[in-house]
């Protein structure tokens, strides 16, 4: 498992060694060796999948690069480039849909049209959808100019599978990492220790704080009857769950990539602070928005069809709303993949539409709100005022999470009318939180609300712009060490007795 | 320079580290009878040792077993041993001494299950002293395990239980304290020899009663794979290997008598292919001690002290020839 085995710890020494022993001329190749062992030895069957990606993209982009160069002209050379773009894009995309959804069509059509079409149990293979996102977003950026073609297939090999973000992300850019692969590292024990601190408070997150709370967001939303009168404090613990699960992975991933000197994006920044809806989704899972922002936002909103929807709109609604239409219709789109992305149910669906639909409707209306503002003598910087609009934030994202952690639509409206309807908290103690049962659910609350507790602490101080590692860093090195040990006794003290969960984003 | 004196610091804090590690471990890490058999078949020759599961802990004891034979044994059996660490467990009497003969106690159930992760490994392979046999184990069986098994082992263990007995724990540890007082309750006593004297029990107040009956196609590959492996292990070691399966309640057998019966074809089968006597008390040998519920304490199949020294009696007797 990535992140929490031995096997992995050990993995990360051996690769370190290696790295830091080799001439530097030689460290990107260590990296490709450790990455491709590391996705055969977790997923033998899977690493055709990997090589049919990496390989239809290094062709396509070096066509497409080199079709563009020898028409002189960008624009004629783009034109013809485009069918082998498309191409690239079919065949990287086709991989990833047949896999991903063919189940997913195959029961609706048997619903639909009442057939007994057999559903075929495709293995998804590790990571393909961040893989698949990464080699697509490649491809585009040569298309678009951005980049030029690698040519190096080996180097472009490992940009695809550099291990630490395989499995769950963040979706890299060529542009970024490409260059830190070429570059030398020095053995720097700043870094190390920056890395291994990272992925401390990434163990923390999800071991402590995202475990725990998964032993009753499991209960809960795996009984929600029996749990009816406990629903929206499962859902409290879903928010937990999955927040300290996909942040302490990605943590971990980007402290991983730190000890070898790679620097990955980040991909959260402090979600529950967010304003708004459009807010949460520039802070929570950062790679895909930016993604869907470049890759197929921004293209769709100046395609010719929005344009010319656009003018229509304009014509019909005036030149404020008119113009907003495209975007509303873009913003349903990305999010419509968005939720599918997340998995082929229509509760992942449901769940990205309906963050389309807010964004869409708060677009939409802005100058409304503004006028509304104006009037009530609102002031957007107020502290009281940001907090109304974190809460409102906070709510908004917690019922989307309904569509999110229950197999069914209908199970999600259940769950729904239960948290409005019933508030029975004993309910709680029938939980069993423990090895031996209810006596350790004050225990588990207690943990997870102190758990809770520093996070909070710890994203206020970030939100404020303090650099807590590098202020780390300044204290004399046995605070520093002091701090460090007890939350690293802290991750097996106060973690739940059981086997580690796995990491939720590692399934897409 | 610089450089140098950075690298010490940081050598001095993984020392510092791991000395915190080793005496959390020390003293939160619970004395358990595991301690005490890993630790005698360590230190001490013994002649047959016993492998196997909680019916084997509890139904025989070493003494009786070998009483006029002039042969020494230990009971290593434990509830949650799964083939995986019977087999590094015979590995380990083999590098330590010499044994001449090891009895395999089986409980078809445990060759149908994945080991779970956790306290069924550390229960053993915290045990182990440093050995070749212990280094295999790490790599064979506790690499794809969570870290903190390997690093944090008392995690497993609840602090509101540990932290009273921190004191004592520590002290038994850092003494080289194998003394089996502490390792008595109401309900059972251990015994030197590693066998588990458990206090009857009515039969009303046996618990409830759910077995995992065996299939032939839920077998583990993995799990016969390292029985394969015992035996191979005994044979390149010269050591005589039997198996036993140690009676069980009436009510239980013929309530589940087909997943019986699938087991027992299964297993007699493996054992006569390997021509390892195989003394199966609940079919071959059946009449050769009793099935009656005032045996047991539970329907499991684990016997009340007495009744397990008589089996222990008549298991030497056939065993032996006495």
């Amino acid at each position: 498992m990535f992140g929490t085995t031995n096997g992995f710890i050990l993995f990360i020494l051996i690769s370190l060694l290696l790295y830091y022993l080799v001439p530097r001329k030689w460290q990107w190749a260590v990296l490709l060796a450790a990455s491709w062992g590391y996705y055969l030895y977790t997923n033998p069957w899977a690493g055709v999948f990997l090589l049919f990606s990496t390989v239809v993209s290094f062709w396509c982009a070096a066509v497409v690069g080199k079709t563009i160069r020898d028409a002189g002209d960008r624009k004629t050379g783009k034109k013809k480039a485009r069918k082998i773009l498309l191409l690239g894009m079919l065949l990287d995309f086709g991989v990833l849909a047949v896999l991903k959804y063919t189940g997913f069509v195959v029961l609706n059509l048997n619903r639909l049209f009442h057939s007994g079409i057999s559903i075929p149990a495709l293995l998804l293979p590790l990571g393909i959808s961040y893989y698949t996102f990464q080699t697509v977003g490649y491809l585009l950026d040569v298309y678009w100019g951005r980049t030029e073609p690698e040519k190096n297939f080996f180097r472009y090999a490992l940009f695809v599978s550099f291990f630490p973000q395989l499995i769950q992300g963040p979706i890299g850019r060529y542009s970024v990492l490409s260059k830190q692969f070429e570059e030398t590292h020095a053995f720097s024990l700043h870094q190390i220790r920056f890395g291994l601190e990272r992925i401390l408070w990434g163990l923390f997150k999800k071991m402590v704080l995202a475990d725990w709370a998964a032993v009753y967001a499991d209960a809960i939303f795996g009984e929600p009857d029996r749990f009816s009168g406990i629903a929206v404090f499962g859902l409290l613990m879903y928010t937990i769950q999955l927040y300290g699960n996909f942040s302490g992975g990605i943590d971990v991933a980007l402290g991983v990539a730190s000890l070898f000197g790679i620097t990955l994006d980040e991909n959260f920044k402090r979600p529950f602070f967010a304003v708004s809806i459009s807010d949460f989704w520039t802070r929570w899972h950062i790679t895909l928005g930016t993604w869907m922002k470049d890759y197929v936002m921004f293209p769709l909103t100046l395609s010719k069809r929005m344009s010319s929807l656009g003018k229509k709109s304009r014509k019909l609604l005036g030149k404020k709303k008119g113009r907003l239409i495209p975007i509303c219709i873009s913003n349903l789109i990305v999010f419509f993949i968005v939720g599918i992305w997340h998995g082929a149910t229509w509760s992942n669906i449901g769940w990205g539409l309906y963050n389309g639909v807010i964004i869409a409707f708060s677009s939409f209306f802005a100058p409304e709100y503004e006028t509304v503002k104006q009037k009530l003598h609102i002031n957007d910087k107020a502290a009281g005022y940001r907090l109304f609009m974190m809460l409102r934030t906070f709510i908004l994202i917690n019922i989307s999470w309904y569509f999110d952690c229950v197999p069914t639509f209908g199970t999600a409206l259940r769950m729904m009318k239960y948290s409005v309807t019933r508030f029975a908290p004993a309910e709680l103690l029938a939980i069993p939180a423990g090895k031996l049962g209810t006596a350790y659910t004050p225990y588990a609350l207690l943990t997870l609300g102190l758990g809770c507790l520093l996070l909070l602490i710890v994203s206020i101080l970030q939100e404020r712009g303090l650099h807590i590692r590098e202020k780390m860093a300044a204290l004399p090195l046995p605070v520093e060490f002091g701090i460090c040990v007890i939350l690293l006794i802290c991750v097996p003290l106060f973690s739940p007795m059981a086997a580690a969960r796995g990491f939720i984003y590692a399934q897409f | 320079m610089r450089s140098f004196k950075k690298t010490g610091k940081a050598l001095l804090c993984l020392v510092i580290l791991f000395v915190i590690l080793k005496l959390l471990d020390t003293a939160l890490y619970p004395c358990t009878y595991t301690r005490n058999d890993v630790h005698t078949i360590a230190t001490q020759q013994k002649d047959v040792i016993l492998l196997g599961t909680s019916n084997g802990k509890m139904n025989i004891d070493p003494d009786l077993l070998l009483e006029g034979t002039g042969l020494s044994g230990h009971n290593l059996c434990a509830g949650g041993q799964y083939p995986v660490d019977a087999y590094y467990l015979a590995r380990l009497a083999v590098e330590k001494q010499d044994p001449k003969m090891i009895i395999l106690e089986l409980d078809p159930a445990y060759y149908m299950m994945e080991k779970e992760p956790g306290n069924n490994y550390l229960l053993f392979y915290h045990e182990f002293p440093v050995s070749r046999a212990k280094l295999d184990y790490t790599v064979d069986a506790l690499l794809g395990q969570d870290f903190r098994m390997l690093f944090f082992p008392f995690y497993e263990y609840p602090l509101s239980v540990e932290i009273p007995h921190m004191k004592d724990t520590f002290t038994q540890k850092v003494t080289g304290d194998y003394s089996v007082e502490r390792l008595q309750n109401s309900r059972q006593a251990y015994h030197e020899n590693g066998f588990i004297e458990k206090f009857p029990v009515s039969v009303e107040n046996f618990p409830a009663y759910s077995p995992s009956l065996f299939e032939e196609e839920k077998v583990v590959e993995e799990d016969m794979g390292y029985l394969r492996k015992l035996v191979a292990l005994c044979r390149e070691n010269e050591i005589e290997i039997a198996a036993v399966s140690t009676p069980l309640p009436g009510g239980a057998l013929h309530r589940d008598q087909a997943y019986f019966d699938a087991a027992w074809d299964y297993f007699g089968d493996f054992f006569a292919e390997n021509e390892i006597p195989f003394y199966n008390f609940n079919r071959e040998y059946f009449d050769a001690f009793s099935h009656g519920d005032d045996v047991f304490v539970d329907y499991d199949g684990h016997m009340n002290g007495d009744a397990a020294r008589a089996y222990s009696k008549v298991l030497g007797t056939i065993m032996f020839q006495k």
